[in-house]
């Protein structure tokens, strides 16, 4: 018994060694990539991160998934004198969420943060989102415990990886990401315009809404953070095109669940699926326009309580 | 659940159920077999913790099915003590006994697993599909299938006088129990597994160490291989029309090996587990696609579910010693059921009337035992005859996959017609290359290693003299299952049935 077990743990730590190296090595080479590797990608978080460093003190910070950073235009925002920074990415859910507060929220030190939210993101395990964190910023012991605590080989393979892409090669902060992909391009300030529709007609069938319960601690884990620091939020869903809204069966029923968290926004204004919806469930250039112009008089009303508490 | 939801299923299962692999099952199996051996010098307080550790196992998922399983126990336990007790002059007692408790186990299979599905089979043929009101919507309990047959073996082979009634209640409900098997087999036999819970065990390394190598092996199959083709297939087969026919075949042949390194994977992975404990299961899968016909492909797939039909149905009902008429007759029966248990569905008793036709042949000719010895004994590759036969029993096996697969037989049915009439409409549709490499190195590890060992207790039993080199494909396969592996947790197909 005590050889069995003796060898299994050489067994162990010996293998690791090898998988270590093979996963640096073999990390980046095509068809047997074995993580997520690439730093750039439509989301632009690379850039995002990286252009952070430009703002402090900002009066509003966006946070969310694609919806966030493709709908929140911050140069909308900042033409009405509102300084403000989008921190979305690409299906980040509340659990990347709390690894960026964690990192970025200090020197970002916004006065209201706007927190987008969306049911199909709630219901996600992030590990797309996780990935896209670990390679794209510098790992903080948050994003480990994220990565670790995932389970997930594709997130701690990448971690993994982000070790030797930063720590040993520095690629990290010799990196630099096109600002513009295909038909997205990078604004300053963290908004990502997409200037090519994408919309088709399609019928989703009828699902109930369900809400991971790690996301819904991670949820409350940012709000709690927010709480602490004194800083108003507002959870905000953006509007799907009815084609997919429709689909929801229960959305009274997630709209109970944000309502409990906090002021909570969901409000649908009149637009035609083909016209303003770049795809089913991100709006496209007019329908960023209309949200924007909505948006701004409930944004400008908690940024003058604010004032006036002051 | 309807049949086919696959990724419905997945998704209700992959925060709820301790699955092998799982992380909860990578901390549960080291602190159970350290607990286990611990004891080693108790029987009684080592069956105990057998019983709690599996109960803990189960109940992860749902604790109140707990209580069916241990009413289960019970009534075969209680079952069997009654059928010696009452001696061989009673015969109508021992018969009430036996058919008391088969009665009130199927009772609980049907009213769980088949309730509903015959209850909307009846609204659809006489109350135009309005089944709400007859409906039970009740959950499915995993594994129900598997342990109710294990428990119902004990008390046919008691009553037959194959094996003498335990008066070890513990060691009763370690067997229905143990957790390794408990959800999706082997379907173990009274005759073999309980003696072993009534005996003393001894740690072996080489046993230990060889239940270490099949666990990897299974992992591999499970994770990288049946994972790695679940990807493309659930794409494939969630919209046929959107693809061209190369791809639908290309979706039924991963579908075939995706189910194959799926439960093989967890048969591998279960037999490696108790071998930790000291316990031997039965051998379930046996190379299955290097069969040269149908008939020796049922030899060698689900071994522990066809000997069981074997022995407890077809055999009582004459078997193949009967009129030809009555061998066609026992033949379909034993597809059908063996179609119907695997689930509620028409499509799951089509795909048993299928390879009952493809069996009826062989069986009528006599020629049902043709292959009995492993293919290929002794030569490094087959004839150009036997890889023929292989392929055209694979390719057999495949047909009636799309049957197992599809949600219908009416979409089984355009499945097989769109795959026909555009199966020269260009190349297969891939996801991405990265997706195809992996698929092909995954399966052709898993050919060529299977093909080694064919004639081994296991597929992974062969390994080189010397330990770096055992060690170094450890290492491989280890890199493969990290790096390759779909997710970490996707419930074995099996636990539904």
């Amino acid at each position: 018994m005590k050889r069995f077990i003796k060898l299994s743990v050489l067994f162990l730590l010996t293998a690791a060694v090898p998988y270590v190296l093979l996963m640096w090595l073999l990390g980046d080479m095509g068809w047997v990539r074995t993580a997520r590797t690439e730093m750039a990608s439509r989301g632009f978080l690379n850039t995002r991160i990286k252009d952070i460093a430009n703002y402090h003190d900002v009066d509003v910070l966006f946070l969310g998934s694609s919806h966030c950073y493709r709908t929140f235009d911050t140069r909308f925002y900042r033409s009405h004198g509102i300084s403000c920074f989008n921190l979305g990415s690409s299906n980040q859910t509340p659990v990347q969420t709390r690894v960026l507060l964690n990192a970025y929220l200090d020197s970002l030190s916004p006065r209201y943060v706007v927190f987008e939210v969306h049911p199909d993101i709630m219901d996600q395990d992030g590990i797309e989102s996780a990935v896209d964190l670990l390679i794209n910023m510098p790992l903080t012991c948050e994003a480990t415990r994220m990565a670790w605590k995932s389970g997930n080989m594709k997130a701690i393979n990448t971690w993994l990886y982000a070790i030797y892409n930063q720590k040993i090669c520095h690629r990290l902060e010799h990196f630099t990401e096109d600002s513009i992909m295909d038909d997205a391009a990078y604004i300053p300030g963290g908004y990502v315009e997409i200037r090519k529709k994408s919309f088709e007609v399609k019928r989703y069938p009828r699902k109930d809404l369900t809400i991971q319960p790690e996301q819904m601690a991670a949820l409350k884990d940012c709000l709690s953070m927010l709480k602490e620091r004194g800083i108003p939020y507002m959870l905000v869903e953006v509007q799907d095109a009815e084609q997919l809204r429709s689909s929801f069966k229960n959305h009274d029923w997630f709209e109970a669940q944000m309502r409990a968290l906090g002021p909570y926004r969901y409000k649908i204004l009149p637009m035609d699926d083909r016209v303003h919806f770049c795809n089913s469930n991100h709006l496209y250039l007019p329908g960023i326009k209309l949200f924007n112009e909505d948006f701004i008089t409930d944004l400008k009303a908690a940024l003058n309580t604010i004032e006036q508490d002051r | 659940m309807p049949k086919r939801c696959y990724s419905n299923f997945f998704l209700y299962f992959c925060n709820r159920f301790m699955l092998f692999n799982s992380i909860e099952f990578l901390i549960f199996l080291p602190i159970v077999f350290s607990v286990y051996w611990l004891l080693h010098k108790h029987l009684r307080w080592q069956n105990a913790f057998v019983v709690a550790a599996s109960y803990l196992f189960y109940g992860w998922w749902d604790w109140r099915f707990l209580l069916l399983i241990a009413f289960t126990t019970l009534c075969s336990y209680i079952s069997g003590r009654q059928i010696a007790s009452t001696g061989s002059n009673s015969a109508t007692s021992r018969k009430l006994f036996l058919w008391g408790n088969i009665i009130i186990n199927l009772l609980i299979l049907g009213v769980f697993k088949y309730y509903d599905f015959f209850a909307q089979s009846f609204a659809d043929a006489f109350l135009g599909g309005h089944a709400d009101h007859l409906l039970l919507h009740l959950v499915l309990p995993v594994g129900i299938s598997f342990y109710t047959f294990q428990a119902l073996s004990y008390s046919i082979d008691v009553y037959r006088g194959t094996i003498k009634p335990t008066h070890d209640l513990l060691a009763f409900f370690a067997y229905v129990s143990f957790f390794p098997q408990l959800v999706a087999g082997p379907i173990e036999r009274a005759t073999s597994l309980l003696p072993q819970f009534e005996q003393a065990r001894r740690f072996d390394y080489r046993t230990a160490v060889d239940g270490m190598r099949q666990m990897l092996w299974g992992f591999f199959k499970k994770m990288v291989v049946a994972d790695s083709c679940a990807v493309y297939v659930d794409n494939i087969f969630e919209h046929p029309d959107w693809f061209n026919g190369a791809s639908l075949l290309l979706a039924a042949v991963l579908f075939t090996i995706q189910i194959y390194g799926d439960f093989s994977g967890y048969s591998d992975i279960a037999i490696g587990c108790a071998k930790l404990f000291g316990i031997s299961l039965r051998r379930n899968f046996n190379v299955p696609y290097f069969s040269r016909d149908i008939a020796e492909f049922w030899r060698r797939w689900h071994i522990s579910l066809t000997t069981w039909f074997r022995d407890y149905i077809y055999i009582p009902m004459g078997g193949s010693r009967v009129p030809k008429g009555r061998i066609v007759l026992n033949t379909l029966v034993i597809f059908l059921v063996s179609g119907l248990w695997h689930g509620a569905n028409w499509t799951y008793v089509a795909w048993g009337a299928y390879h009952a036709l493809l069996f009826l042949p062989l069986i009528l000719l006599g020629k049902n035992r043709k292959y009995r010895d492993v293919v290929s004994a002794g030569r490094s590759l087959p004839s150009w005859r036997e890889l023929g036969q292989m392929l055209l029993t694979f390719f057999l096996a495949v047909m009636g996959w799309i049957l197992f697969r599809a949600d219908s037989i009416a979409e089984a049915w355009q499945y097989c017609v769109h795959m026909f009439s555009t199966l020269f409409d260009g190349a297969p549709t891939l996801t991405s290359s990265k997706d195809a490499w992996i698929i092909s190195v995954a399966v052709a590890v898993m050919t060529v290693v299977e093909w080694v060992n064919r004639d081994c207790p296991h597929e992974f039993f062969r390994q080189p003299r010397h330990r770096w080199m055992r060690w170094a494909g450890y290492t491989a396969l280890l890199f493969m299952i990290g790096a390759y592996m779909v997710t970490n947790e996707m419930p074995f197909i099996y636990f539904q049935f």
